[in-house]
């Protein structure tokens, strides 16, 4: 059948089952987007903590950061489908019962945020402590407050320096978003695996979706390269 | 035993190419005399300095060390290597070894020395150059100075019977620079044959038996350091040093 | 208090042994791929690098395509490919196979490039050095050349190998008994129905190892000859440049 026989009979899975696969790669997107933008967030605040003068914050912010780092995704998003439903529920004054019963994308975005947040926290980490400490000094001899300095000189350099990093989390976190499988998310990966068990044009749909997956890892691993050779030269 | 000239430059030219870097170099260097070589950046210095222990081919001309020829066929480069010390501008310590290790490194693999003498050896050069306490430091933790220190006890580990020193001072700040001369100033008492680029001219004054001043590739002038820095005869040697002196 | 919050089994079967020992063979597997799977991977990574910083196009081209490509794929798409795809063709490989085959085409194209990184952090002023005290090319390589690039790689491939150690539980999507699946085959059991401990159990299991190579990655990283390695790489940088021609 040949090289080209395969393309011709990818193309006509892609062409079939168009609709699905793409449906796949919406949400494939959108789990990443949005999970990538509650890490930012919550990764910016562990960052903070971590660097913190409380003593009990720096050990909270760093467990969190060891624990989902050194744990597997796969085992962290079995825990936030599988057990934390059989906590019990919990009563809230005015608000009423609340159950801890996730549905699939719920816990979907959960598990991504919670583990992709400990990388972001510690790329933001590595670029709050390349800032030269002159840099504060500076900042506060002209009199700006500690807040001040924090926010207009510190941050936007150590996020400057972060960059290429969150940049190769992101793209890790497209590969990552592939295990929601596990819990029932219909993404890329599924939809070429529904679609193949029922048809066993094996080959082709993983190699669509593939494709699919490199459309978006790989601009993100050349920018990661074009950044980083940027910071470099900038520092 | 000692062959003299130790070092002999005959019509040595080098291109990169059409670009001449080396123009018909000839020169005699005696046995115990301290050369330093002086010129704008470009002018050839470092390269010429650099053929001497074959880091440069060179593509007429030759060089010859204790009477053999550097960039014969037959020529055992590695040997030729071990008896010229060089001390680079950059130090290039090996950063995952101890200062020790760095200076007994080539003694042990090259000269097959046994690792107590070579050991001895390397505390009595570390003492000689004035750190005698960094022997179990990594590089990392030393100054630029003591850098350049451990370099020329490195180079000197091997016994060379010549020095070739490209430009050792211009990576360091100034206030290191005189604790690397100093370590040289004594080298040259010592009787060491010294063939050095520099632009520390103060060094080349007290130091140096005769200056070689060097341009597009081609000694322009040569002589003592008296006849070279007060009576300059050639108008760019006198265009140079005017721009150097005023600094 | 966790009678009281827990349903199920609770902690209960975690007092008998053979509860132990099941997630301990899981365990195992799981370690037992990781190793394998990384030596495979430090084997291709060394030719996919050395390939991918040879000159000649026809041979860094193709490394260049593997690493890329396979760095960037997600990693339950390679076992998908490799156990159902290689179910369609006459040789048919085993799941434990198929996972590894995965792991390695994923961690190899990743080692790849720590490896690269590593002998490009290599500078010529130091070779050059070396050579200069009158040693021989190889000897330049052997003190010099490779043990700088090894210590510059250590920490990235230890790291890599926590990844990769993690990455192991995604064997249980071919229902291969290592330690995620057996967590699973345990709380499935309508009897036992406790995900909350025993899916805390195997994580401790997991980061305890993990964690442990991390604190190793980290000293590595540290140490003043580490310092030294990365000093000596900007060193090099603002240093006038080498003249063109390569010492002999």
């Amino acid at each position: 059948m040949g090289f080209i026989g395969f393309l011709g009979d990818a193309a006509e899975q892609l062409r079939l089952h168009y609709p699905a696969l793409l449906h796949g790669y919406q949400v494939t997107i959108l789990l990443t987007a949005v999970s990538m933008a509650l890490a930012l967030v919550l990764g910016a605040v562990v960052a903070l903590a971590r660097t913190a003068e409380w003593r009990w914050l720096r050990v909270a912010s760093g467990s969190y950061v060891e624990l989902f780092r050194n744990t597997p995704l796969l085992i962290q998003l079995y825990f936030w489908f599988f057990a934390l439903p059989k906590l019990p529920p919990l009563d809230l004054p005015y608000l009423g019962t609340f159950h801890w019963l996730l549905s699939s994308e719920q816990a979907a975005v959960l598990g991504l945020t919670l583990y992709t947040g400990a990388y972001t926290a510690e790329a933001l980490r590595s670029g709050l402590r390349s800032i030269d400490a002159g840099q504060t000094e500076a900042a506060r001899a002209v009199g700006l407050t500690y807040m001040q300095t924090r926010l207009y000189v510190v941050a936007p350099q150590a996020i400057r320096i972060a960059v290429p990093l969150l940049t190769s989390i992101l793209s890790a976190l497209f590969r990552n978003s592939a295990l929601v499988s596990v819990i029932g998310v219909i993404d890329l990966l599924a939809a070429a695996d529904r679609i193949q068990q029922s048809n066993f044009q094996t080959f082709e749909l993983f190699g669509v979706a593939g494709v699919l997956y490199l459309s978006l890892t790989l601009p993100l691993a050349w920018a990661s390269g074009g950044l980083e050779r940027r910071v470099a030269r900038a520092r | 035993m000692a062959v003299d000239p130790i070092i002999e430059f005959r019509h040595v030219t080098k291109r990169f190419g059409a670009h001449e870097v080396l123009r018909d170099i000839t020169d005699q260097i005696r046995v115990g005399e301290k050369v330093v070589i002086i010129g704008p950046s470009g002018s050839g210095k470092s390269t010429l300095l650099r053929t001497v222990n074959r880091l440069e081919t060179i593509d007429a001309g030759e060089v010859l060390v204790e009477g053999i020829s550097v960039h014969a066929r037959g020529t055992d480069v590695n040997a030729l290597r071990a008896r010229v010390g060089m001390v680079q501008q950059s130090f290039n310590l090996f950063p995952h070894m101890t200062v020790l290790e760095n200076i007994t490194l080539a003694p042990r693999k090259v000269k097959g020395e046994g690792r107590d003498a070579a050991d001895e050896r390397a505390r009595s050069l570390l003492e000689r150059v004035g750190i005698p306490e960094k022997a179990a430091a990594y590089p990392a933790q030393l100054s630029g100075g003591q850098q350049q220190r451990v370099a020329i006890a490195r180079a000197l580990a091997m016994d060379p019977t010549v020095m070739l020193f490209d430009e050792p001072t211009s990576a360091l700040d100034p206030e290191m620079i005189q604790e690397v001369l100093d370590v040289m100033r004594d080298l040259a008492r010592d009787g060491m044959t010294m063939l050095v680029v520099s632009h520390e001219m103060g060094f080349a004054r007290e130091v140096a038996d005769r200056v070689l001043f060097m341009s597009d590739g081609s000694i322009e002038e040569a002589g003592t350091p008296a006849e070279l820095f007060e009576h300059p005869r050639g108008e760019r040697t006198q265009r140079f040093l005017s721009r150097i002196i005023a600094h | 208090m966790s009678d009281i919050l827990m349903v199920g089994a609770g902690w209960e079967p975690f007092t008998r042994w053979a509860i132990w020992r099941f997630l301990f063979d899981g365990l195992v597997l799981a370690l037992e791929m990781a190793a394998i799977s990384m030596l495979l991977s430090m084997l291709v990574g060394v030719v996919m690098a050395v390939a991918r910083l040879a000159r000649p196009r026809i041979i860094r081209w193709p490394a260049m395509v593997y690493v890329e490509t396979f760095r960037a794929m997600p990693l339950l798409l390679l076992i998908f490919f490799v156990f159902f795809g290689s179910a369609r063709t006459p040789l048919k490989i085993g799941p434990v196979t198929a996972v590894v085959i995965a792991l390695t085409l994923y961690n190899s194209a990743v080692v790849a490039e720590i490896i690269r990184a590593g002998i490009l952090s290599i500078s010529r002023g130091v070779i050059e050095a070396s050579r200069a005290l009158g040693l021989s090319y190889l000897q330049s390589m052997t003190y010099v050349a490779i043990p700088i690039a090894l210590r510059r790689m250590a920490p990235g491939v230890v790291s890599q190998l926590i990844t990769l150690f993690k990455d192991t539980s995604l064997a249980s999507v071919l229902s291969i008994l290592e330690l995620s699946r057996s967590a699973r085959v345990i709380y499935d059991t309508p009897t036992y129905g406790n995900p909350v401990e025993v899916l805390t159990v195997v994580a401790a299991m997991y980061f305890i190892p993990s964690y442990a190579l991390s604190l190793l990655a980290q000293r590595l990283e540290a140490g003043p000859e580490r310092r030294a390695i990365l000093a000596a790489d900007t060193a090099t940088a603002t240093i006038a440049p080498a003249p063109a021609s390569r010492p002999e």
